[in-house]
């Protein structure tokens, strides 16, 4: 079942439009990514779906009800749709305890009791129950605010960049952590990230939003193999796009890297390959090392071709130097952009 | 994130706390309509107005350009300049804060009997505005990116030249925005100025006002010294916005930090520091306790002081909690909400802020004399003066405590299934009332200091601790005053300087 439907919404700040016509779907006891550049609209989609925010045109389903559209307006209170803030924004008046319990009024004394238990327990901070909000770390703040987030059991959970403030050796525990307990949980979550590793190592489905419209949604394997354009090829990671001319039955393509196989629409006029797709060896097409960028695992060598054009080779470990002949050979098929979408 | 259409029924209620609290404003206009035009000729192109303009002018540039001067040398000190105990040498510099002007000058007027004129007015007010500076360039200098000093002589520029480049246009805003508060304060001050017996507007209106024939002729003045203090008020607003504009980057800057120095500079600059302390409060204190060891002719009778201190009290706490009623939906409007009616009702709140007491008291016995007979000379009339003249520090607290509450908790409190209102009740109210609370004491603890509007409005038969030290002053029956002056200093003007400390010393936050 849909637990989230957005259909066809505008919105925006007095006469500046920022959402243009966004569609987005987001399965019951799913994770959706929505990933896009700052300023794109993802933060203002939130907002309207949260109810903090109206919707100038287009539909937003929460589960069976429609709460907002040109003729409804669900207040916040009344939507079941719970936020993370990117900072936790825990009640600092409030304990650990009292903050979880906080969505649970008008339940009896018992429920709510056993309901923030087992939040806490699900969130690992049971022995903090009675700690103020100060005296957590930033890291377990956020996991309180997802345990006050899922204690009502909303039909929906709004994650707002909830990592971005953490340092890089947290954030990557924490984010495995609250997938595991979204899914524990069965809640229905959408994610708002910037963060394009994230997305793709979280989330069920991502979905890409550039200027106030949803690109492309698909599952994090298919977005990043099969982009619906150069722009989202780009911004999901390192790419190398070149022209390409389909031969055949439209499973091969003549390119600046040799005639390769290809997917994707035959009217397409150029053809992704990621640079991991790209081999240096003693065969293929071949090119001069013009400069390489050291990750540790892997180094990003940049060739320039015969033709001119400089394409990103990954290789793991250290690449060889500037200057270098090398050879190279694409592994795989390239995907096939479709025309058009691109800038 | 500031919403921009606040609700229908907080704009309604901070509009008519606006509009009340510029009642005295307004109706100070509709009295003066009332004035003829011959009259207001007659009394602007008199001698004795030209020459009060002189004298009230003359005197605000005077003490401007001393405590300029002495607070920018005191704060530069205390900036970089090692000295034992700093904490307490800031403590020391902001305490003339504490003394009221009209105290002060007392403690010199039985020091130097007879001291009358300009120069004691100019010594005494100078040596109590000292902090009106002092604190404000003290924060900008803390905040200051000694940096940029130390990029200028890296560019070349010699060690004067790059101070100038590098700090001065950093302190620069906080400087002329504290001077025009003083200016402000000389402007507005009564006690000082009719004690010293020099003759300035606020002096002449209640003088005028005293006789008879002389009220359409206050009713001119006042509006002369409104006009100037707006003036004023116009001036400050534009420096500090112009400063505003100055800051850039995220200010993470290195400060300065205060360096060792040789003992002979040290001992001058201490000099430096204590001679603002001891003219307000250092010679004033100990010329009241000499003056207690004299003894009086007439005895100190215990009750009178007690009767005195709880009718301050009762009176400063019903204009503090009136004070609150007008300034919360003022305070929350300007915390969340922005526009340009948000901003008129934020400024109609603030009216108090450039009316001298004088003035706010001569209007609203106007007011009540011709509209509720009953309640002139009442209570209710004083209360409502405190209320209008320290509605700005209520409305400053209340915005402060209210913005500090992150909108972003009320939106969770929504989400997790709050209404509207509960969802405050539930988060902005348990978080800003402190606050606001220490806002609404802050205005009682200065409303007991307040000498002008409350020798005009105080109900017959009731006496403060403000006006039992001035009436004794006026019949040189100083060692009873001086009980009173020491009770004043003790239950209001010491806790209210602890209050308003950290506010103060960090510039409006």
């Amino acid at each position: 079942m849909t637990a989230l439907e957005i259909t066809g919404v505008h919105a925006g700040y007095g006469d500046a439009p920022v959402l243009r016509g966004v569609d987005l779907l987001v399965a019951e006891h799913r994770l959706v990514a929505l990933l896009g550049p700052s300023g794109c609209g993802k933060t203002t989609l939130l907002r309207t779906v949260a109810g903090f925010h109206p919707v100038t045109g287009g539909r937003i389903r929460v589960g069976d009800r429609v709460v907002e559209s040109a003729a409804t307006r669900v207040p916040a209170h009344r939507r079941r749709v719970t936020i993370v803030p990117q900072e936790g924004s825990l009640f600092p008046h409030l304990d650990v305890a009292a903050n979880v319990a906080f969505g649970l009024k008008g339940r009896d004394r018992h429920d709510v009791a056993d309901r923030v238990q087992r939040m806490l327990e699900l969130v690992g901070l049971a022995e903090h129950r009675r700690r103020q909000p100060h005296e957590l770390s930033g890291g377990q703040q956020q996991r309180v605010a997802l345990a006050r987030a899922l204690a009502p059991e909303p039909d929906l959970v709004l994650l707002d960049e909830p990592f971005s403030s953490l340092d890089a050796q947290l954030r990557d525990q924490l984010r495995q952590d609250v997938r595991d307990m979204l899914r524990r949980e069965g809640a229905t979550a959408l994610l708002i990230t910037h963060d394009q590793q994230e997305a793709l190592s979280l989330a069920d489905e991502v979905a890409i939003m550039r200027d106030g419209r949803v690109r492309q949604q698909a599952d994090p394997a298919t977005l990043y193999a099969r982009p619906t354009d150069a722009w989202t090829a780009r911004f999901l990671g390192d790419s190398v796009v070149v022209d390409a001319r389909v031969v055949g039955a439209g499973t091969r393509a003549e390119t600046v890297l040799g005639t390769i196989d290809v997917t994707g629409p035959t009217d397409g006029r150029s053809v992704l390959v990621r640079p991991e797709q790209l081999r240096l060896g003693p065969d293929g097409v071949p090119g001069t090392i013009e400069r390489t960028v050291f990750h540790g695992h892997d180094s990003l060598a940049h060739v320039r071709l015969v033709d001119g054009s400089t394409v990103a080779v990954r290789t793991p470990g250290a690449a060889p130097g500037p200057g270098r002949e090398v050879r190279l050979v694409v592994v795989g098929p390239g995907w096939l952009l479709p025309e058009g979408g691109d800038d | 994130m500031t919403s921009t259409r606040p609700p229908l029924p907080l704009l309604i209620a901070a509009a008519a706390g606006a509009l009340v609290a510029s009642v005295p404003l307004v109706y100070l206009l509709v009295r003066a309509g009332e004035i003829g035009l011959d009259t207001f000729a007659d009394v602007l192109v008199r001698p004795r107005t030209a020459e009060l303009l002189v004298s009230s002018l003359g005197l605000a540039l005077a003490v401007c350009a001393t405590t300029l001067v002495l607070g920018v040398a005191s704060a530069w000190i205390l900036a970089t300049v090692r000295l034992p105990g700093h904490r307490w040498w800031w403590v020391l510099t902001a305490l003339p804060l504490a003394v009221p002007s009209y105290v002060a000058a007392f403690g010199w007027l039985s020091t130097v009997p007879g001291w009358s004129g300009f120069v004691p007015a100019w010594f005494v007010l100078s040596a109590v505005c000292v902090p009106y500076v002092a604190l404000p360039v003290g924060a900008a200098l803390r905040r200051a990116d000694a940096d940029l000093a130390l990029v200028a002589r890296s560019l070349g520029r010699g060690r004067w030249a790059s101070w100038r480049t590098g700090v001065l246009p950093q302190v620069t805003p906080a400087a002329g925005a504290g001077t025009l508060l003083v200016a402000l304060y000389v402007l507005s001050d009564f006690g000082a100025v009719a004690l010293l017996r020099f003759p300035v507007f606020t002096f002449a209106i209640q003088r005028q006002y005293g006789s008879f024939v002389g009220r359409d002729n206050a009713v001119v003045l006042a509006l002369v010294l409104v006009a100037l203090a707006l003036a004023v008020v116009g001036l400050e607003r534009w420096v500090r916005g112009r400063g505003e504009r100055r800051r850039i980057g995220s200010g993470t800057g290195r400060p300065l930090s205060p360096v060792a120095v040789a003992p002979v500079p040290t001992l001058s600059c201490v000099a430096v520091l204590l001679l603002a302390p001891v003219v307000a409060i250092g010679v004033p204190v100990v010329a009241l306790f000499r003056r207690l060891a004299q003894g009086t002719a007439r005895a100190l009778d215990p009750a009178d002081l007690l009767d005195a201190t709880v009718s301050t009290m009762t009176v400063a706490a019903g204009g503090a909690a009136l004070a609150l009623v007008l300034a919360v939906p003022i305070g929350v409007l300007a915390a969340r909400h922005r526009g340009v009616v948000v901003d008129a009702v934020e400024a109609g709140g603030f009216s108090g802020h450039a009316l001298p007491g004088i003035v706010v008291a001569l209007s609203l016995v106007y007011l009540s004399l011709r509209v509720v007979p009953s309640l002139y000379q009442g209570m209710i009339v004083l209360m409502f003066a405190y209320a209008v003249l320290f509605l700005p520090k209520a409305i400053g607290a209340t915005r402060t405590s209210v913005g500090q509450v992150p909108p972003a908790l009320t939106e969770v409190a929504r989400s997790l299934g709050r209404p509207p209102v509960a969802a405050h009740r539930a988060v902005t109210w348990p978080l800003a009332t402190p606050g606001i609370a220490a806002g609404g004491l802050l205005v009682m603890l200065t409303a007991m200091k307040e000498l002008p509007a409350t020798l005009l409005l105080r109900p017959t038969g009731t006496d403060t601790l403000a006006t039992e030290i001035w009436s004794r002053t006026s019949s040189a029956a100083y060692g009873a005053a001086s009980w009173y002056a020491l009770a004043l200093l003790l239950v209001a003007a010491v806790p209210a300087f602890w209050l308003s400390r950290p506010v103060t010393w960090d510039g409006p936050r």
